[in-house]
């Protein structure tokens, strides 16, 4: 009955192999990113001064202390984390259901252009956004939005990768449904919210989390876009650790660790959901 | 209640036209079953009167009502949809309740009718239930009870028991009809299934092509079928088909033989014979020989698959016990009485008297 073939199950030493091959690539990995955590911990003069000759300190602090952290709250660092939070949260939020209802209009409706309409969708995807860039800056300019919250937001809301993912879900929904939802009485606002989003909360999870790491992540454009101290994000806040003088090692080892952490949060604690929909949604 | 006239009734998508001017009176009260093979407009229809298919031209009328621009909701009608289309995150109380719930119905009330079309579906004990946690027809009678619960002039159903097994089939076959009796609603029933049909309706509406072939009582549709599709799709096994010529109100089939029939003086041409498997019988002077090619004992009935002379395959049904072995020959004849005539070139019938 034993016949069915699991790889490794036969060759013992294949399968030591096998996960010592791939413990090494996760550690290659992991090292930058334990080696910046284990570095936040220690003083600054102590971080490259066993850099020179490989010991066991020169990843192991000697010394353990806060300093970096508590550092941290003399800077702008703490609004700047408060206004990525934001920026991500409210953009998460609006964005998904902007998002969702452009995708379901694009997978229940008949309507002029949709073919064509949805390739531009997918091209908004496609588009590095360095490439955009200037003409959204005039654009955003000319409707006085420089310099605001609602620039940081606005432009982010509409993610094309996001419209499609939702809409092969929609689609994948069983036509009868909406149907049965009309026949019911149901108006297509209540289709949307009451038969269709309550269904899709996998997808929902995860064009969340994508839009939320997007914005947290987001440097160039809040740079470019939003350049008062008050409306400073995070990455930009770190990126003010390193100058032409110098950097501030201690500081900014300390705030990408704390960036990091929130950033995977939302994922370590969905990845399940994430991983499946991403690959389900016929794109990867 | 209501009674539903549908008028001249096209649809349709871009050049091609998919129905062609249906007429069809549905009696208020009545249970009317669509039935047809597939491709033939049937739920093409049922969707048009549900309001869920845009109506390319003529009339659909709901009781007094001419429906044709009013939105689903407002036609007054229930559906029930072959792939039950329950809503996945509600329990069965909820979707029950769904309709009156868009409806701004008092709690108290909602409660209390799907209370009531629980008891009357045996799903009491799965009020509180999720879809996925219910068997095939549990959750056909789900979708049946949120049909009931919104007190509709008229169900519509689109191949409701496709999706079960055979034995449930049956069931709830009989089921529907005690629902209908209980409500006396107007009930508008699409199917490909023939025997379902024939077992359950008042009215049969056959349907081809996107045309309506023939609209009568079940028992009406098997002894007199309006042409030749419907002869050939009421009824199991299928009806047999001879092809024979007339001339001077006599038939002569293919080999010569003459059909004792009598028809109109004045038709000439090209005819075809039909008898059913049940009125071939067994009979040592019968104008028929064929070969056998398969013999099925059921039990009760023998099937026999044959081909005549001509080479024309033919099916028969007796209640006698036959041994013969395939390639043995047979002579049979046939019940006068029982035969159909059509007219080869229209496939319309022609009336015929014994002679």
């Amino acid at each position: 009955m034993n016949d069915t073939f699991r790889p490794g199950t036969h060759h013992p030493v294949k399968h030591i192999g096998r996960y010592t091959l791939m413990c090494a690539l996760a550690f290659l990995a992991l090292a930058p990113l334990l080696w910046m955590f284990l570095s936040s911990l220690r003083p600054t003069q102590e971080m490259f001064s066993y850099a020179g000759s490989f010991s066991w300190h020169t990843i192991w602090p000697e010394t353990f202390t806060l300093s970096n952290y508590t550092g941290l709250l003399e800077t702008g660092f703490p609004r700047a984390i408060g206004n990525s939070l934001f920026v991500a949260g409210v953009t998460m939020v609006i964005g998904v259901l902007v998002n969702a209802a452009a995708a379901f209009a694009f997978a229940t409706f008949q309507f002029r252009f949709r073919g064509p309409l949805f390739l531009l969708v997918l091209l908004t995807a496609m588009m590095p956004f360095e490439a955009i860039v200037l003409p959204l800056y005039m654009l955003v300019n000319k409707l006085g939005m420089i310099d605001s919250y609602s620039v940081l937001i606005v432009p982010e809301l509409a993610n094309g990768f996001v419209i499609l993912m939702f809409r092969q879900f929609f689609a994948a929904i069983p036509r009868e449904l909406y149907e049965a939802g009309r026949i019911d009485g149901a108006s297509w606002l209540r289709i949307f919210f009451f038969i269709a989003l309550p269904v899709s909360w996998p997808v929902i999870l995860t064009g969340s989390i994508m839009i939320f790491i997007t914005q947290f992540e987001a440097f160039f454009w809040p740079l470019v876009a939003a350049p008062s101290a008050e409306l400073t994000v995070a990455q930009v806040e770190i990126a003010k650790n390193i100058s032409l003088e110098g950097a501030n090692w201690g500081l900014l080892f300390s705030s990408m660790s704390i960036v990091c952490v929130i950033a995977a949060l939302p994922f370590l604690v969905f990845q399940r959901f994430y991983i499946r929909n991403v690959a389900s949604s016929g794109i990867k | 209640m209501a009674q539903v006239k549908i008028s001249q009734v096209r649809k349709a998508y871009g050049s091609l036209e998919v129905l062609h001017g249906v007429d069809i009176d549905i009696p208020d009260g009545s249970f009317s079953i669509l039935v047809g093979p597939s491709g033939c407009g049937k739920s093409t229809l049922l969707r048009m009167i549900a309001g869920l298919e845009v109506i390319t031209s003529g009339d659909i009328i709901i009781g007094d009502k001419v429906v044709n621009d009013l939105s689903s909701p407002k036609r007054d009608i229930a559906m029930v949809f072959q792939n039950y289309a329950l809503y996945p995150h509600l329990t069965v109380a909820q979707n029950m309740g769904f309709s009156l719930k868009v409806a701004r119905v008092p709690k108290a009330i909602i409660a209390e009718k799907v209370k009531d079309a629980a008891e009357m579906l045996g799903l009491t004990d799965y009020l509180n239930r999720r879809p996925q946690k219910l068997s095939g027809g549990q959750r056909q009678r789900v979708a049946m009870g949120r049909a009931i619960v919104r007190d509709p002039s008229v169900f519509l159903f689109d191949e409701p028991l496709s999706n079960l097994d055979a034995k449930m089939r049956g069931q709830m076959r009989t089921e529907l009809r005690a629902m209908h009796r209980r409500l006396g609603s107007t009930m508008i029933y699409v199917t490909h299934d023939q025997i379902e049909a024939m077992t359950m309706a008042d009215q049969i509406i056959v349907m081809n092509d996107g045309y309506a072939q023939q609209v009568g009582a079940p028992l009406e549709l098997y002894d007199r079928p309006a042409n030749l599709f419907v002869a050939g799709f009421i009824g199991a096994p299928a009806m047999n088909f001879l092809s024979a010529k007339a001339a001077g109100g006599q038939v002569h089939l293919a080999d010569g033989t003459r059909v004792q029939i009598q028809i109109a003086d004045d038709f000439e041409g090209d005819v075809i014979v039909g008898i059913r498997p049940e009125h071939l019988v067994l009979d040592a002077n019968g104008p028929l020989e064929i070969t056998v090619d398969e013999i099925e004992p059921t039990g009760s009935e023998t099937h026999i698959s044959a081909t005549t002379q001509q080479g024309v395959p033919i099916k028969m049904v007796t209640s006698e016990r036959v041994t013969a072995d395939s390639g043995e020959t047979l002579t049979i004849g046939y019940e006068v009485k029982k035969l159909h005539l059509f007219d080869a070139k229209s496939t319309n019938r022609i009336s015929i008297s014994e002679q």
